[in-house]
């Protein structure tokens, strides 16, 4: 297997692990504390991925066994799904902030459940237009619920929040809570280096998915995605180390892109919605295509779809009406 | 200074002007300091007797910035 470990500053290590679903690589980070090691997000429980991690941890003449520290970005199960297998081997002290773990906890837990232990969840889909007595239950869920794929530390031994510094040999890692792609989503900040690692938060190419769940009626993932994109273009940075793609140097830059991003995105579903209400199964359909799709992925369209609705609906630029037993937007 | 130009189609369900905009808009999410939407082409899209989408052919001009080498 060839290593894949890159030292993108000095001491600090970026692993590109294998994902078995698109993307196909989640990029973690090695720390060099000086006297103490730091993984930054895990990877997946998979055979794949834990080989892969030791091989370039070898590469630098550690073990997994070495490492002092784990700090989540998020519970998902790439960044935070081989937690458990990392703590039990290395001991480690766990850093992820609360929301993330109680989210892991649920995940867990409904991975124990068929959809038709959640009446609620059925009724929220049935609500947001999304077909689900058509479409087979099976399909809704991803392949590694339930399975031991996803192995995160529910108990973690610190929970971490904004404005946290936490010390670790010589580095201080800084914790700036940027909630909106998952609720207790942060990105860690190396002040003296001018370094973030930045998780999900400020992918280079791709633009992460926020979306509003079942468990989450009722919020603005959306509101809150664009204001931590603001928040973090008040720190100086150099290097930007994502999950996903390559390091860069603009964060501000890309922040900007994706605020931008969203206004297009919401301006185009608005539009849709003018002349008459509609979903946002409906507006999703015609935003995403409604062709032949994982039904995974036009659930994903459906909740992205729902996020920017009710953003709009919270700045007055929309309301929501009820439908039947369906909740329709409209543009104001 | 050089200027680039390119050729994007907006739909809107709404109006000829949310056509354009939303056109702008996209392009404006990768590219800077556009000034100019030139309209190409209009179509209504129709659908039993009524319109229901406008189409609308936009030219985008933008000027060109050179990045310098440090």
């Amino acid at each position: 297997m060839a290593t894949k470990i890159v030292e993108v500053h000095p001491g600090i290590y970026e692993i590109f692990l294998p994902l078995p679903m698109r993307p196909t690589i989640i990029n973690v980070y090695l720390l060099d504390c000086h006297g103490a090691w730091a993984l930054v997000d895990t990877g997946m429980n998979s055979p794949e991925s834990i080989a892969a991690l030791e091989a370039a941890m070898a590469e630098v003449g550690i073990k997994i066994e070495d490492l002092d520290a784990i700090i989540a970005t998020h519970h998902h199960i790439d960044h935070f799904g081989a937690s458990g297998e990392i703590r039990r081997r290395s001991h480690a002290t766990t850093h992820i902030h609360r929301l993330e773990a109680e989210r892991a906890g649920r995940m867990i837990e409904f991975g124990k459940m068929s959809s038709h232990d959640r009446p609620e969840s059925r009724a929220f889909f049935v609500r947001h237009g999304f077909p689900i007595e058509q479409l087979a239950p099976t399909g809704m869920r991803p392949a590694w619920m339930g399975t031991s794929m996803y192995g995160p530390v529910t108990h973690p031994d610190r929970f971490i929040d904004d404005h946290d510094v936490i010390k670790i040999g010589d580095r201080e890692l800084e914790v700036i809570w940027t909630p909106g792609h998952s609720p207790g989503h942060n990105v860690i900040y190396m002040r003296k280096e001018k370094v973030m690692i930045v998780g999900d938060h400020l992918l280079p190419k791709i633009t992460p998915h926020v979306g509003i769940y079942p468990d989450a009626a009722g919020t603005n993932p959306l509101g809150d995605f664009l204001n931590s994109q603001l928040k973090v273009q008040k720190f100086e940075v150099e290097l930007v180390l994502p999950a996903h793609g390559g390091v860069y140097h603009d964060h501000r830059h890309r922040a900007n892109q994706l605020i931008e991003h969203h206004r297009y995105r919401e301006a185009e579903m608005l539009d849709l919605t003018r002349k008459a209400p509609q979903t946002a199964f409906e507006v999703a359909q015609q935003v995403f295509g409604g062709e032949e799709r994982p039904i995974f992925h036009v659930m994903a369209a459906t909740f992205e779809t729902l996020a920017h609705l009710e953003f709009a609906c919270f700045g007055g630029r929309a309301r929501r009406s009820e439908r039947g037993e369906r909740t329709v937007f409209q543009a104001l | 200074m050089v200027e680039k130009t390119i050729e994007l189609t907006g739909i809107s369900a709404n109006s000829v002007e949310e056509a354009v905009q939303l056109a702008v808009s996209r392009a404006g999410v990768t590219i800077e300091g556009i000034h100019t939407a030139h309209v190409e082409d209009i179509a209504a899209m129709v659908e039993a007797n009524q319109v229901v989408r406008w189409r609308v052919r936009v030219k985008v001009t933008f000027q060109v910035k050179d990045e310098l080498h440090e």
